[in-house]
């Protein structure tokens, strides 16, 4: 496995668990209250925190792991890869901000809307990496 | 120029005029800025006509064409057309970031989806162009 494959494993991985542990540990029951915008900040930034931490701890130790790798500039097929991850990406974050704003209108709670905003970025993010990797695995 | 070329053409011409002017009603101080009704009426007109304008001069567009030109997009079309997603996609991200997390902190109801439409609107627009100055440029992947 090479090194890209392997930092987006991290990235995965890292983005699954401190998203899936996010939403997890929300307390919905306040969520239709200005509580849940505040309870939304308050989860994020340990979330982001150990995004961070997470990925350079990974990043770092898969450098030093693999230092024959790490200067190598993506190639043809790399960039291939990003492209394709990045578009089919696209799609779910154009849906998502449309039912965004359709909940605007619907009179969805500011906390459940900003929910749903993370959910879809994240869901993103997810199609992104994951298609790379699956095009990695695949050896397309 | 092919027929490829021409449709991003009028893709991007038709999106310029198209939310130049919602967005230009809006910062003029329309109603649709503030209120619902308003917004999803000004909203639903213009989208409409640019929806129309678009696929009646696809349609001419497409009949003035030679067939070969018609053909089903080849690689390098499908290449332009992921760069143009991907370029389009850390805008919209961008834009997420903006109207999804940061503006439910200070803002709510018509603004907030007026920025999200600003967002798609923004991002489709540098798709849109992306794929233009690729075939402008001879990108080919």
């Amino acid at each position: 496995m090479s090194f890209r494959e392997k930092i987006h494993w991290v990235t995965l991985v890292t983005m699954a668990a401190a998203f899936g542990w996010y939403f997890l540990a929300y307390p919905w029951q306040v969520a239709d209250g200005p509580a849940g915008v505040w309870a939304t900040a308050g989860l994020l930034v340990p979330v982001t925190i150990a995004i961070i931490v997470a990925m350079t701890v990974a990043t770092a130790f898969l450098a030093i792991r693999n230092r024959a790798e790490v200067d190598i500039r993506e190639d043809e097929r790399d960039r291939g890869f990003h492209m394709r991850g990045t578009h089919y990406a696209y799609y779910p974050l154009v849906v998502g901000i449309w039912v965004s704003i359709f909940l605007v209108f619907w009179g969805v709670g500011q906390a459940q809307q900003l929910n749903m905003m993370i959910a879809t970025l994240v869901l993103a993010e997810l199609v992104r990496i994951g298609t790379q990797l699956y095009l990695y695995r695949r050896g397309y | 120029m092919n027929f490829r070329e021409k449709t991003a053409w009028l893709n991007v011409i038709a999106m310029v005029a198209a939310y130049a002017l919602y967005f230009g009603l809006l910062l003029s101080g329309h109603p649709a800025g503030r209120e619902v009704f308003p917004m999803l009426w000004l909203f639903g007109s213009i989208a409409t006509a640019h929806a129309v304008t678009v696929i009646v001069g696809t349609v001419i567009l497409s009949a003035q064409a030679p067939k070969p030109e018609r053909a089903r997009a080849d690689e390098r079309d499908r290449a332009i057309r992921r760069r143009g997603a991907a370029m389009g996609y850390y805008v919209l991200l961008v834009g997420m970031m903006v109207v999804g997390v940061y503006m439910p902190f200070v803002e709510r109801g018509v603004p907030l989806a007026n920025a999200g439409l600003f967002a798609i609107v923004a991002a489709e627009l540098v798709n849109s162009v992306v794929v233009l100055m690729s075939y402008r440029r001879g990108w080919h992947g």
